[in-house]
């Protein structure tokens, strides 16, 4: 650097006053900036100091008038396009914009940093910043040509090794820190040059570029991204500390979040997205009432969600892609009252193998969706009240494969005889709770017998508005030694006076029997079992994942984190 | 590294030693509640009178953990995570802390298994990150690079 700076006072005579001070102090300041700029003529190692040297090498000048002009960028401009038309033909004036660009950019930072040897004021450094933020701005967009311009420079500085008085007549770095020393105030009063090389800057346009909406620079395979150390001081003006943290103590920063927040995490930087899709800050999520676009559940369940509730919810179509291949670690289902196609339906159990509790209240099925949950060989509670499309086949099935069920609730579901037969004929001896309520005609006495043999220890049996049911099953029912929960409500053909008989039922604990008995009959009945809790629940609470006006857990799991 | 014999049943000290070499006695209750040196004293003879090290440390830091410790062994009663939080933001302008010394006290709460100082740590980075209202103001607030290419934004 020192032999340039010899060269550079050897031509000061040319130089105006104000500029030929500048370059005395052009040199004085060490730039901040990594080894991009050496004193030798050798390849630089990127761009930046490549424009640096190179043009120093050139001694490009400045028109004086021009940087009198407002924006700095486009003296800068001028400049670079007269000089490398001087001394290469195949840059362009935009080339060479961006090529002094950066250029300045350095050079601006070096002085900012480089104070005390500047004559700079305080003002300055508004100018300075300014000027600095149109760079930067603009440069994200000249990134493009640098490559260019590395390799028309490459080859502008091997012909300008002459160094001919003319060339190095001003050194356009020089008028970069002549802009951060004059007063900020008044415009640079610079006397014009009159040398036919600055009389044909002036015929030269600036090249206008809009400034991009980030500085942000994403690599593609057209250009590359650098960054010295001092541009990146300048452009991220702090020091990202979540580097410093591991993955896990980010993910006890985000376990406090909210879902949402969550959602938008993952559009913030890789690290997040990749962080925020964690499966343990995703275990739980109630979605209630709410509406899901297309393609949303399958987003939701891509992020491992073990315990979900979807009651009342509206599924678009397509719910699902066809290219979701891998099986959703889904627990816990809550699908309540949930407007969602057979399709959809279908596509979702086709994915759930872990299956634990499901409920289907109130959906519409058939039976390739009830062959899907029958491959939940874990199921334990399965809620299907008020769903249609069940038919003796189905049943069946999902008899034979839920061996580990213990409740069941598949009440008011429009059983056909033979699936009520399939039901009590397969079913696991596992179930302790089952509801049958609702099989209006269909369900007999022989029924209940059947049951009885096949599951012996149930505690939990809701029999109401089975109205086929005659006092014959009265005996039936009380062979169930374990039964501590009876509901026969509405059964119409049985008289009252069989339900004394119930009272040798040492288990039974609760009887409902709404709608059978005036009130008189009711107390004479009270009175005579005083032991026995009558019509204590409305409601069956069999495989019902949300009792009462509780919502903010299923099955006694919370929701909500 | 006062004397605080009220707070401690057995007023012994335990010594720990932070990177540069700098020795820090500290009550042994307090040292109780680093979950980290508490494993090591468990391992080590309990009458040992050796110094701990701790290399990942500073002084500095181990000085505002020490800090913390005694104000939870203090406010004992109020374990709530408010308070603690609350305890977390004094303690930060106390020291006149920025984003930097956040960091550090939650490098060194997870170092330590300080769990009360990493929860309440935890907590205000993101109360932080949920005053921020869209994923640019997150990027500004801690400084953080968009590195995701366009074509992998998801809703």
């Amino acid at each position: 650097m020192s032999g340039r700076k010899h060269r550079g006072s050897e031509n000061m005579e040319n130089l105006c006053p104000i500029t030929r001070k500048r370059s005395t102090n052009k040199c004085g300041p060490t730039p901040a900036v990594s080894a991009t700029k050496s004193g030798h003529y050798e390849l630089p190692s990127s761009p930046s100091a490549l424009t640096y040297e190179a043009l120093e090498e050139m001694g490009i000048g400045m028109l004086d008038s021009e940087e009198s002009s407002s924006s700095a960028l486009s003296a800068i401009a001028l400049a670079v396009s007269a000089t490398s038309d001087d001394n290469s033909n195949e840059t362009t004036p935009y080339v060479n914009v961006s090529r002094m660009l950066h250029h300045q950019q350095q050079r601006l930072n070096m002085s900012s940093t480089a104070d005390t040897t500047l004559d700079s004021s305080s003002n300055n450094t508004t100018v300075i910043e300014d000027a600095q933020q149109r760079l930067v701005r603009q440069s994200a967009e000249k990134l493009q040509a640098l490559t260019q311009v590395k390799r028309s420079a490459l080859g502008s500085e091997t012909g300008s090794n002459s160094n001919s008085p003319s060339k190095r007549l001003r050194n356009p770095l020089v008028a970069v820190t002549c802009n951060n020393q004059s007063d900020a105030a008044a415009p640079l009063n610079l006397q014009p040059s009159t040398s036919r090389q600055a009389q044909m800057r002036l015929a030269k346009k600036p090249v206008v570029v809009p400034p991009p909406q980030t500085a942000r620079l994403v690599p593609t395979d057209s250009f590359f991204v650098y960054r010295t150390p001092s541009m990146s001081a300048h452009i991220s003006s702090g020091i990202n500390y979540f580097e410093r943290l591991s993955d896990e103590i980010v993910l006890d920063i985000f376990k406090w979040l909210p879902k949402k927040t969550l959602l938008r995490l993952s559009t913030v930087c890789r690290r997040f997205n990749r962080c925020s899709r964690d499966e343990t800050l995703w275990t739980r999520l109630d979605l209630g009432l709410r509406t899901l676009r297309p393609g949303a559940l399958e987003q939701i369940l891509s992020r491992g969600v073990l315990v979900l509730r979807l009651a009342q919810v509206s599924i678009q179509d397509p719910a699902f892609t066809p290219s979701a291949n891998f099986k959703f670690r889904l627990q816990y289902l809550d699908l309540s009252m949930a407007s969602i196609s057979k399709g959809s339906l279908q596509m979702l159990f086709s994915h759930c193998r872990q299956l634990k509790k499901v409920s289907l209240e109130n959906n519409d099925l058939d039976d390739n969706i009830c062959a899907e949950i029958a491959q939940n060989k874990s199921l334990e509670a399965v809620n299907l009240t008020m769903a249609s499309g069940l038919t003796a086949s189905s049943v069946r099935l999902l008899m034979e494969s839920l061996t580990n069920l213990s409740s069941l609730n598949i009440s008011w579901t429009d059983l056909t005889a033979d699936a009520v037969t399939a039901l009590v004929t397969h079913i696991t001896p596992n179930v302790i709770r089952l509801n049958v309520a609702g099989c209006r005609r269909v369900l007999f006495d022989s029924h209940v017998v059947t049951l009885q043999k096949r599951c012996p220890q149930l505690l939990e049996l809701d029999l109401s508005d089975c109205n086929s049911l005659t006092p014959a099953v009265i005996p039936a029912i009380m062979k169930f030694k374990m039964l501590e929960y009876l509901s026969v409500s509405r059964c119409y053909l049985i008289p009252a006076s069989k339900f004394i008989e119930l009272k040798s039922m040492a288990s039974l604990t609760y009887l409902d029997i709404f709608g059978m008995l005036s009130d008189a009959a009711m107390e004479v009945l009270e009175k005579q079992m005083p032991e026995m809790g009558i019509n204590k629940f409305i409601h069956s609470s069999v495989s019902r994942p949300t009792v009462g006006t509780r919502r903010t857990s299923i099955w006694g799991l919370r929701t909500r984190d | 590294m006062s004397l605080t014999p009220d707070d401690c049943e057995e007023p012994k000290f335990v010594q720990l030693k932070t990177c540069e070499g700098f020795i820090h006695d500290v009550e042994t209750c307090l040292v109780e509640q680093m979950g980290t040196v508490r494993d090591m004293l468990l391992l080590e003879c309990s009458d040992s009178t050796d110094v701990i090290p701790l290399a990942k440390i500073e002084w500095w830091i181990m000085k505002m953990v020490i800090h913390w410790c005694r104000l939870v062994q203090d406010n004992s009663a109020q374990k709530e995570a408010r308070d603690r939080s609350s305890m977390f933001i004094e303690l930060l302008e106390e020291a006149k802390g920025d984003d930097e010394v956040v960091f550090q006290l939650l490098l060194a709460a997870n170092y330590l298994n300080v769990e009360s100082l990493l929860d309440a740590g935890t907590q205000y980075l993101a109360d932080a990150i949920t005053t921020c209202g869209s994923a640019e103001e997150i990027r500004n607030r801690f400084n953080l690079q968009n590195d995701i290419p366009s074509d992998e934004y998801e809703p």
